[in-house]
């Protein structure tokens, strides 16, 4: 897909826009350029009709953004997968729209792209992908690895544990079963451990003895886990161990009086992870919200967590890096953005023109902003109709 | 030897008019079914080892399987100890080298093609940024080790619940894959296409951990994209300075220093240039470096270019 040539414009990023209205996205499906027309098959805001219309594209790229498409129809995605090419064919397999049984027709696909995407897929029938877990191709059982609707049976089939890889795949799988997470969490290589410590569905008791691991990342990994023992991440709080007591910072369930005093730890890294816990309670957000380093207070402008009052403060800050956080944070309401809408920062306007609560009124002013990243922000965030028709227009005609 | 029969470890080393220069690259182990290969190749031509495949020349269970080998035991390979130097990627050379070798720091990332690069993100004009962090990774297991997947999955996550818009690249057909309205998944793309991807993104998240010579990072690099690389990654790490991008820990931090690349300003093609990287400089230094094997005063080669194209005739 050829992107951003200058008959394109902001096109491809209002493609990427699933408020842009339907009927813009079928002005793309004539154009000349196949370009356009895979962004078009791509678009969140492409209604079926037109997916399915884009999925009998002479252009192979076109066909893949189709078939690729979760809003692609089923009857759209039945006839792509005999297409003649197999990256589509694999598009369909690995698609999540994709039902069951055309899942599981591609599963006995020639090709080994296909039957690897098949392998992946969540909803590829049983039967079928306990035969993939005796597939000739090698990447065809690591994809059935990884797969999280794979059933045991199938997975200890495709399991070798003398192979480094499968064994890298299978831990980080929550399929996984506890045993088999168990005893990887005991495994020579530090990298299979760190896989079986990120898994969330890691058992607490595994966590446990992970949080004890010889090697300083599948340590912090493990206190960072919301399945970790409470009460090792409260021990972790107090660690000399400025790595470890970043992690327990990082971690939901650290207790607030914990979080408290990390929020005025001495280790600036330590108290940047704090500011950016979901469960930093109001005192905490007071701390960090006069921390004098202006990381910090950027982190705590990002935290959805963050009460109004703190965002209020913050969206006054002296430094760019703290409101830009504040007008892009989800939380931030329309009366704070009205007001950074007027920043002399572009990278602070940008926020508020990609952001979901910020007003039509807002949103139309900003159309005469030059600067680059509003315009962006615009075309791939606004949710007013008049708004991203305007964006539209700007600019060469799509050709 | 054609270019088609060259086994995937070897490479020529040609000047600029694409001769041999009597030089030739070793950058795996080789493979019983490529010995002759090698064997005749290295009859004629003086034997530098790259540091390009994971760990090698040190054996691990990830590259080499798992056949009960301590890593320095790849140090006895016959086609390591041919080799007369080395050009590497590590911080700690002493603990991945054979000892009393010569030793370059010089990797195969570094003769990134800078005007091919930005001929192809730039040639039909400037794209705009429509993702705010670029990541990529084939479809194999090679690229999921090297590349990280795991650890960039579990950043993706939380760089897109900060509204961070991801595009990455090689991973449509993956299973497993987050579903998450800010993260766009893309097939493997043609390389033109993929230095597009590139300049339409503001940062180039490169997590991995075993890569010894990232061409990611030096392709973003030269079409002016600054970085974000995990701290501990292999090779590459040289590319990361104040004009260049930052590192990360790991995805407790990743969303904080995606925002602090984010906010900074930077020079990453200057800066590339500037450090004489880039094809044509770094193939003029790594032939200082072969000039300087040599002992005593010695003009040729002038340039230095590993290859997989058959030498032209002298």
């Amino acid at each position: 897909m050829s992107a951003g040539c200058p008959a394109f414009g902001l096109w491809p990023l209002l493609a990427a826009n699933p408020h842009t209205p339907p009927e813009l996205i079928r002005t793309l499906i004539g154009c000349e350029s196949p370009g356009l027309r895979a962004v078009a098959a791509a678009s969140p805001a492409a209604p079926p009709d037109l997916i399915a219309e884009l999925g009998r594209d002479i252009d192979v790229a076109v066909r893949h953004q189709a078939a690729a498409n979760m809003a692609c129809p089923p009857a759209a995605l039945l006839r792509l997968g005999g297409d003649s090419d197999e990256r589509v064919r694999a598009a369909v397999a690995a698609n999540l729209a994709t039902p069951a049984d055309t899942a599981g027709v591609l599963a006995d696909d020639a090709a080994d792209s296909v039957r690897a995407a098949a392998a992946g897929h969540p909803g590829c029938p049983r039967p079928r992908l306990l035969a993939l877990a005796s597939d000739g191709k090698q990447r065809v059982r690591h994809c059935l690895l990884q797969n999280p609707g794979a059933p045991p049976a199938a997975l200890e089939a495709a399991y070798r544990p003398d192979d480094f890889i499968c064994r890298l795949f299978i831990a980080g799988n929550t399929a996984a079963s506890s045993a088999r997470l168990e005893r990887l969490a005991g495994d020579a290589q530090p990298a299979i451990r760190l896989a079986v410590a990120r898994n969330r569905l890691t058992p607490p008791i595994v966590l446990g003895s992970l949080a004890l691991d010889t090697d300083e990342t599948v340590r912090a990994a493990a206190l960072r886990h919301p399945r970790t023992p409470q009460y090792l991440v409260t021990d972790a709080a107090g660690s000399p161990d400025e790595v470890v007591r970043r992690a327990a910072a990082g971690n939901p369930l650290c207790v607030p009086e914990r979080l408290l005093a990390l929020a005025a730890d001495a280790a600036p890294s330590v108290r940047l992870a704090a500011a950016g816990n979901p469960g930093l309670s109001v005192v905490a957000a007071f701390t960090l919200a006069g921390d004098a380093d202006g990381a910090v207070r950027a982190g705590l402008g990002g935290n959805r967590s963050a009460p109004l009052p703190v965002l209020t403060a913050l969206a006054a800050d002296g430094d760019d890096r703290v409101r830009r956080r504040v007008a892009r944070n989800d939380r931030t309401g329309p009366l704070l953005l009205r007001q950074l809408a007027d920043d002399a920062d572009p990278r602070v306007r940008a926020g508020v023109a990609g952001h979901p609560s910020a007003s039509a009124l807002d949103h139309r002013r900003l159309l005469a902003d030059h600067a680059a990243p509003v315009r962006e922000a615009l075309a791939l965030g606004s949710r007013h109709e008049d708004v991203l028709v305007a964006l539209a227009t700007l600019g060469a005609r799509p050709g | 030897m054609s270019r088609e029969s060259i086994p995937w470890p070897l490479r020529w080393i040609v000047d600029e008019h694409g001769r041999d220069t009597g030089f030739a690259m070793l950058r795996r182990g080789v493979e019983a079914e490529h010995r002759g290969v090698f064997d005749a190749l290295a009859a004629d031509h003086q034997l530098i080892g790259f540091t390009h495949y994971g760990p090698f020349p040190l054996y691990h269970e990830a590259y080499d399987g798992s056949l009960g080998r301590t890593p320095r035991a790849g140090w006895e390979r016959p086609e390591v100890r041919a080799c007369l130097a080395w050009a590497h990627c590590f911080r700690d050379p002493d603990r991945y080298l054979p000892p009393g070798l010569p030793r370059m720091l010089v990797s195969g990332s570094d003769f990134v093609d800078e005007k091919a690069a930005w001929q192809a993100a730039f040639g039909d004009g400037r794209p705009p940024k429509r993702w705010d962090i670029v990541y990529s990774c084939l479809p194999t297991w090679l690229n999921e080790l090297q590349k990280n997947w795991d650890l960039a999955r579990a950043c993706a996550v939380r760089l897109a619940d900060a509204g961070v818009r991801i595009a990455m690249v090689g991973r449509i057909s993956t299973p497993a894959l987050p579903e998450h309205p800010n993260i766009d998944y893309l097939p493997q793309l043609p390389w033109p296409e993929m230095m597009r991807v590139t300049a339409a993104s503001r940062v180039a998240f490169v997590p991995s951990l075993w890569d010894a010579s990232p061409r990611v990072i030096t392709e973003a690099l030269a079409v002016d994209v600054p970085v974000l690389v995990n701290r501990r990654i292999l090779g590459g790490w040289k590319y990361v300075t104040a004009e260049t991008g930052a590192f990360f820990s790991d995805e407790a931090d990743v969303v904080e220093a995606f925002f602090a690349v984010l906010d900074g300003t930077y020079h990453p093609r200057d800066w590339l240039l500037a450090s004489c990287y880039g094809k044509d400089q770094a193939a003029r230094r790594f032939a200082a470096e072969l000039r300087a094997l040599a002992g005593a005063q010695r003009s040729e080669p002038a340039y230095a270019l590993p290859t997989s194209d058959r030498p032209a005739a002298a």
